[in-house]
């Protein structure tokens, strides 16, 4: 297949803010294996950003690396802002945010694997394996904590039904939208039938402009000026 | 530290208590297939499919790693740990259950799959392994039920973050950002030189 540069984008834009956000939760996890287990998905997703970034950097001659990252305006993030949605440390809507971005970070990975470019196809290929784990892991902990008691159950319901509405701009302006959007909702439905948990997420309709195309919430821009900030105090700094 | 640390969250109503239902887990990797599984670490879960989870994540990362077994550190045990190697023994017999042994070449080593015995309680076990494999070359032997040790399957082999993970790991300074550093505090030090120079001076 051709492979969208800007598809590459918004998945390497998604990868580096959720990496940042879920940073915050190092130290804070409930346990301590899943603190950690979960900061390392949080070092794959910045990873992942860094990967692609560097692919995008060489192939399409633009700024280095740290450049797209980090020097970019506002305007110029492909992310959707569901990566930067307040979770107001709640584990549940951590957990379940991460749950529905993995399985579309996977079918993203699953295509590109078969990219006209082989640059492109053979990274994919090697987050894809990482991003496997990522997804087990969720679909595990989404059905431990759906089936483990009332209050469990209604926390993570309820941190579905605040996600729904934004999950859907996961399909806002990326490639083969339709059959991908099908694809995950068919990803996810067996992880929340067993956990007997629901999330009724409606396709985004084009009218309705958000982070894909650079209308970022104020939420995205609070975390961008952080993200930035130390680039913003040292410009052209080279790591 | 991040922003949204700096929020201060109030949870109604008692902390929760411990964990009384975490068990804790032995965890060994193997880095060939046909390798024997070599020692790794502890973590603590609440069933073995969290475990094997967890396992994975935690030390199927770090290395090249293409299986793993995992087992309940009350599933082990094993002889004493002799500063020297250990004595051997002459017992003998393959009655009884399967039981995986691990071997200790020397004391502070890791512990790393020897083979197997079959014997009918956990003590017979130890002085089979001993006798089969301490051969005066091990400070310590240890045994685990068969049925107690749980592994990954083969068609997991395709989720180990076994491949060059060279891309993910912090990169250091910078020629340019030393500089800048050796700089800032080479100024800090005059700084510093002066103002107490002057001060004793006057």
């Amino acid at each position: 297949m051709t492979a969208s540069m800007n598809d590459v984008l918004a998945l390497a834009d998604d990868k580096l803010m959720l990496g940042h956000v879920q940073s915050d939760w190092t130290g804070l996890g409930p346990i301590l294996e899943e603190d950690i287990a979960a900061s390392a998905m949080a070092q794959d997703d910045l990873s992942h950003a860094l990967v692609l970034y560097e692919f995008l950097a060489t192939s399409d001659a633009q700024d280095g690396a740290d450049e797209l990252a980090f020097g970019r305006a506002v305007a110029d993030y492909r992310c959707c802002d569901l990566m930067t949605l307040p979770d107001d440390f709640d584990w549940a809507v951590a957990t379940s945010r991460r749950f529905l971005f993995a399985h579309f970070a996977a079918i993203l990975l699953q295509d590109l694997r078969t990219a006209d470019n082989a640059e492109l196809a053979e990274r994919a290929i090697r987050l894809q394996g990482e991003q496997a784990i990522q997804t087990t892991h969720l679909n595990a902990w989404m059905v431990r904590l759906g089936t483990g008691g009332d209050d469990a159950y209604a926390r993570m319901q309820s941190a579905l039904n605040t996600l729904a509405p934004h999950a859907g701009m996961l399909f806002e302006d990326i490639e083969d939208r339709d059959d991908r959007f099908a694809r995950w909702q068919t990803a996810i439905a067996g992880a929340l039938a067993e956990a007997g948990l629901t999330c009724d997420v409606d396709f985004p309709v084009a009218s309705v402009k958000g982070g894909r195309r650079g209308a970022h919430a104020a939420h995205f821009i609070e975390q961008h000026a952080e993200m930035t900030q130390v680039r913003a105090a040292e410009p052209g700094a080279a790591w | 530290m991040s922003k949204r640390r700096d929020i201060m969250y109030d949870f109604p109503g008692d902390l929760p208590g411990g964990k009384p239902d975490d068990a804790h887990w032995a965890v060994y990797t193997r880095k060939k297939e046909d390798g024997p599984a070599r020692w790794a670490g502890y973590l603590d879960a609440v069933d073995v499919t969290l475990a094997l989870q967890y396992a994975r994540e935690h030390y199927g990362q770090d290395e090249v790693c293409t299986g793993i077994l995992i087992h309940r550190h009350e599933a082990l045990a094993d002889s004493e740990y002799g500063v020297d190697p250990i004595a051997g023994g002459d017992a003998s017999g393959d009655d009884g259950e399967a039981w995986t042994v691990f071997a200790q070449r020397r004391r502070g080593m890791i512990h790393i799959e020897a083979g197997t015995v079959r014997a009918p309680d956990a003590a017979t076990a130890v002085a089979r392994a001993r006798s089969k494999f301490a051969n005066g070359k091990v400070s310590n032997i240890r045994v685990v039920r068969e049925a107690d040790c749980y592994q990954t399957t083969p068609d997991e082999l395709a989720i180990w973050r076994n491949h060059d993970m060279s891309y993910k790991l912090a990169r250091g300074y910078s020629k340019d950002v030393r500089a800048k550093w050796a700089q800032f505090r080479s100024r800090s030090d005059d700084d510093r030189y002066a103002s107490e120079d002057i001060k004793d001076h006057y």
